[in-house]
């Protein structure tokens, strides 16, 4: 796989789902996410590689479709992230079993004993201290160096933890519409977006398989053409710990890094399964969904917007204990729907 | 607890995915109604099955003494037949018979929830569901699909530990909303609008349905730009089927606007004045302007004496509202012009417009997840404590001439006029520490600091421009209250902010007492409030912002050392008073305003070496009202 940096020469804007339409009162505050979906980074990488390949406008020639795909096909194409990246260092959601209040850092595991709930009979996440405030890290990162501790289940340093407030921050935009002809503002045409704007050094980093042309230099990102430029990177991943078969089984935890979408309901209950990982769910920490549509430009209507699991969703399983190889395998795959996108990529740990 | 029963944790969401996404402040109330009426019905499942309800402290069958779970129970409280105001919690504890099934409480919900979505649909969509795309499908798929419940049934620990099941249930998300294709709702932005048309090209198919579904619900029910799924339409039009939905009437039409709150004082100044009954002349005459009167009566305490100049529609008592044809298109020009001038002279014989700014106000009780789990602390006291303080909320903020949007277990959620929200906050706040003295007494056990243990409360404040979309002020509120005052502020605090349209202007944060048992901070806020008048307010508190913005640290609020900001700031006021004021005089009130500016985390004293320029600039805004000074 091929390594990108993308890097904004200005801010960015990737809307959120809700509708942003001209001349609507309580419709003018709309909200920007970042990190975008994998769909928005592959969507710029195609784009800007059918540039490359001489495309300027309207459908794609049987060339470049045989080279990039067509639509939802992506032809021979796979791609990995797209990951935030500091000074060149790719930096990866915090599992959510890590919590943390002030500089404490502690971790969830499956309590000693079952419990009676709604998904059924199972051992909820729990922390053995009564450290207060503790809280998942939903908005920060860790350096390669702090996920591969995390994946050993050594407490990481605190140093290799970034808050997403260190990485880049919010910025409001007002805009309005212009009549063309009078030069005068448009009635009702007031509108306010959230951009990002990336502190210094930061960037996003996408994995490219399948396209051998050369890097296309400057590209358009996200909402409002913003420019961001292409370059090609070194970016490796956290290492696999190794794995050790204990008493009960072999033990490890999945945790992902890109939003997954999985569609059987495995990953929802004690004893489920995940696609492609051996072993059973014995119990998890998953956030609350992320919602990930957007346009069709051919059909002119918006695609359905679905949930999907959040990066750092980490699943305590267990396996036969001669599974090691066949877990570890697993390591930086990808697992659900639409995996050569970048969705639903995993990491692989221990716990014990 | 009979040794064969088990204890069962229950929780009923999305909460702020369903109570905040308000247009209008009728939609934040009866998003809060719904929500607590539902959980009720989860607690009558309990009841009916032969459980007892723990915690929140609701009484036992036959006497109940919550109003709302007395009503759905079929026995209403005499004096409260009809409550109109949430009062159970999303969560709540119970004890169950060992062969109790949780999932009756989640069928009641749902059951309940369904049936009072058939109502709506028969009432409005019915007849209109034919000219959308589908629109039956979506209905269905997002009825059946919205509310997400979780529960932990077990033997009691015997060691509190049950008081933290359901936060470990919540480490595993496991509710996903259904794919939603299409446009979106105008009011909740995840889910598919119900006609079902793509309005990029079935602009006119998609019009023509909800224009049907507006006749048909009232342009009140459904603005011109409104285009919702199923769960937005029903929290909006089912006040106006409660009595069939649940069996008594909601009385949705008492809820003031914004613009109507934010005007609050100026009316209460102007409704006896002869310039306003010389208003309310012009729109009487000549053809009927229902409209006018959209405020039909708000109930707001204050105003009772105030007649039908206290029924204007919010939007009338604006100047930059009146002059905005497109707010009021129903009225003719020369009507218009007739008003203005009306308005103008009323304005100056009460010495000043109205303000545009309202208050919303959320509180919530600080770590009752610790204080239910403290070994010494029996979680009854708790549950009765909280029971005693909801009881009171709803008579201290009308007192205040606000409403109350939900008052249950440890939070509230009220709209205020901008002069007593303070006041308000405070008043809510000794209601809470007396709540529990009355019920703890001097059994107070020592928490980890080795100190008798506080039960708290903190606040998150937003001052709101009118016109700003409700869901940012709630998203504030939430921000102020969990990030600001708990998080950052270590709890027992109230964080403040002004909102205008282009953001956030002001934001301050402060434990309440200026030292642990002293004086309360809010009174220092609203003395200097009213000792400083709008124009002169405006200057001093901008040079203050000018010059002692930089005599700080960048980023934390680190006073230059050897610096003495009193003296500074007493020849800042006396050199704006130009020689009118003395020296003592203004020494008397910089002392005061040097308290506000401190940084003061929750329960301690201030930091002397701190000066943060917000808290002046809080008193700047509360002194002018925001009335058109605001920047």
């Amino acid at each position: 796989m091929r390594y990108y940096l993308l890097e904004p020469l200005d801010t960015l804007f990737f809307r959120d789902g809700s509708p942003f339409n001209a001349g609507e009162t309580g419709q003018m505050e709309v909200l920007g996410t970042f990190p975008p979906s994998p769909t928005t980074v592959v969507g710029a990488l195609r784009a800007a590689f059918a540039r490359r390949l001489g495309w300027q406008y309207g459908d794609w020639s049987e060339d470049i479709k045989k080279k990039l795909g067509d639509g939802a096909d992506l032809g021979p194409l796979r791609f990995s992230g797209p990951y935030v990246a500091k000074d060149g260092e790719p930096l990866f959601p915090v599992p959510l079993h890590l919590l943390r209040s002030g500089r404490t850092l502690v971790f969830l595991r499956p309590g000693e004993a079952a419990l009676s709930t709604d998904i059924g009979e199972g051992r909820l996440p729990e922390i053995s201290t009564r450290t207060k405030g503790l809280k998942p890290l939903e908005k920060a990162y860790l350096t390669r160096r702090g996920m591969e501790k995390a994946l050993r289940g050594e407490i990481p340093d605190p140093e290799d933890v970034f808050e997403a407030s260190e990485l880049w921050s919010g910025e409001n935009r007002v805009g309005i519409q212009r009549d063309p002809d009078s030069h005068t503002t448009r009635e009702d045409a007031l509108y306010q977006t959230t951009h990002v704007r990336l502190k210094k050094g930061v960037a996003l980093a996408a994995g490219v398989e399948g396209y051998d042309g050369e890097a296309p230099g400057l590209l358009t990102l996200g909402g409002e053409s913003r420019m961001a430029n292409l370059k090609p990177c070194e970016l490796s991943l956290p290492e696999a710990p190794s794995l050790e078969p204990g008493g009960g089984g072999l033990r490890y935890t999945a945790t992902l890094i890109t939003p997954a979408r999985i569609r059987d309901e495995g990953w929802r209950k004690p004893g489920g399964a995940l696609p492609g990982l051996p072993g059973r769910v014995v119990s998890a920490c998953v956030g609350k969904p992320v919602l990930i549509g957007g346009w069709d430009t051919e059909k002119k209507k918006p695609l359905p917007l679905e949930p999907y699991l959040p990066p750092g969703s980490t699943w305590f399983m267990e396996a036969e204990a001669a599974e090691p190889d066949e877990v570890e395998e697993m390591h930086t795959r990808h697992i659900g729907d639409k995996r050569e996108w970048g969705y639903g990529q995993i990491l692989i740990g221990g716990w014990r | 607890m009979n040794k064969d029963n088990k204890l069962l944790h229950f929780t009923l969401g999305p909460v702020q995915g369903f109570v905040s996404q308000a247009r209008r402040t009728r939609d934040l109330w009866s998003g809060s109604f719904l929500l607590s009426y539902l959980s009720g019905q989860a607690m009558r499942a309990v009841l009916d099955g032969g459980g007892k309800v723990i915690f929140p402290e609701v009484g036992d069958q036959p006497s109940i003494t919550d109003p709302l779970l007395a009503a759905i129970m079929g026995h209403p409280l005499s004096g409260n037949e009809n409550p109109q105001t949430g009062s159970l919690p999303n969560r709540f504890k119970a004890e169950v018979p060992d062969d109790f099934d949780p999932k009756r409480c989640r069928d009641a919900v749902q059951s309940r929830w369904q049936e009072i979505a058939d109502v709506v649909w028969e009432r409005y969509v019915v007849l209109v569901a034919g000219h959308g795309k589908g629109t039956k499908e979506i209905w269905e798929r997002q009825v059946e699909s919205f509310w997400e419940m979780g529960w932990v049934l077990g033997e009691d620990p015997g060691d509190r530990s049950d008081q933290r099941w359901l936060d470990l249930r919540k480490n595993w998300r496991t509710h996903h909303p259904p794919a939603e294709p299409g446009d979106k709702c105008t009011l909740m932005g995840s889910w598919q609008e119900i006609s079902g048309y793509v309005r990029a090209r079935e602009c006119k198919s998609q019009e023509e349905f909800w224009d049907a579904l507006r006749r048909k619900s009232g342009e009140l029910n459904l603005g011109e730009h409104e285009r919702l799924c199923a769960i937005a339409l029903i929290k909006r039009l089912f006040p106006g089927v409660a009595e069939d939905a649940i069996g008594w009437k909601l009385e949705a039409g008492t809820w003031p606007s914004t613009p109507y709150m934010a005007a609050v004082p100026w009316i209460e100044e102007a409704y006896e004045k002869p310039e306003a009954k010389e208003y309310l002349c012009i729109l009487e005459e000549g053809d009927r302007l229902s409209w006018a009167f959209g405020e039909y009566n708000t109930k707001l305490p204050c105003l009772e004496k105030a007649g039908r100049f206290a029924r204007l529609d919010g939007n009338l008592f604006h100047k930059t509202a009146l002059d905005n044809e497109r707010a009021m298109p129903e009225l003719s020009a020369q009507k218009r012009e007739k008003l203005l001038d009306v308005l103008s002279k009323l304005n100056r014989a009460v010495g000043h417009p109205a303000s545009p700014f309202y208050a919303l106000l959320l509180m919530d009780g600080d770590r009752l997840g610790s204080l239910l789990q403290h070994d010494q602390i029996d979680p009854k006291d708790v549950s009765r404590a909280l029971a005693r303080f909801t009881e009171g909320v709803d008579e201290i903020v009308g007192e205040h001439c606000g409403r109350t949007v939900y008052a249950g277990g440890d939070d509230v959620l009220a709209l205020l006029p901008l002069d007593r929200a303070l006041s308000a906050a405070e008043k809510l706040r000794e209601r809470f520490l007396k709540s529990f003295d009355a019920v703890l007494g001097g059994r107070r056990p020592k928490g980890e600091d080795g100190e008798p243990l506080r039960t708290t409360i903190s606040a998150g404040l937003v001052f709101a421009h009118y016109n700003t979309t409700l869901r940012s002020v709630m998203r504030e509120a939430h921000r102020l209250l969990d990030e600001v005052a708990k998080d950052r502020n270590g709890r027992d605090s109230l964080a403040a902010s002004v909102l205008t349209g282009s953001g956030r202007t002001v934001e301050w944060v402060s434990g309440w007492e200026e030292s642990p048992g002293g004086p309360l901070i809010t009174r220092h806020l609203q003395n200097l409030a009213s000792s400083f008048d709008e124009q002169f307010a405006g200057r001093f508190f901008y040079n203050v912002r000018e010059r002692f913005g930089v005599l700080t640290g960048e980023d934390d609020h680190t006073l230059i050392p050897g610096l003495d900001a009193e003296k500074l700031l007493v020849a800042e006021y006396l050199k704006n008073r130009e020689r009118e004021g003395d020296r003592e005089a203004a020494e008397a009130v910089i002392e005061q305003l040097l308290k506000v500016c401190r940084e003061r985390r929750g329960g301690e004293p201030a930091n002397e070496k701190t000066l943060n320029v917000s808290g002046a600039m809080l008193v700047r805004f509360l002194a002018t009202k925001g009335r058109g000074v605001e920047r």
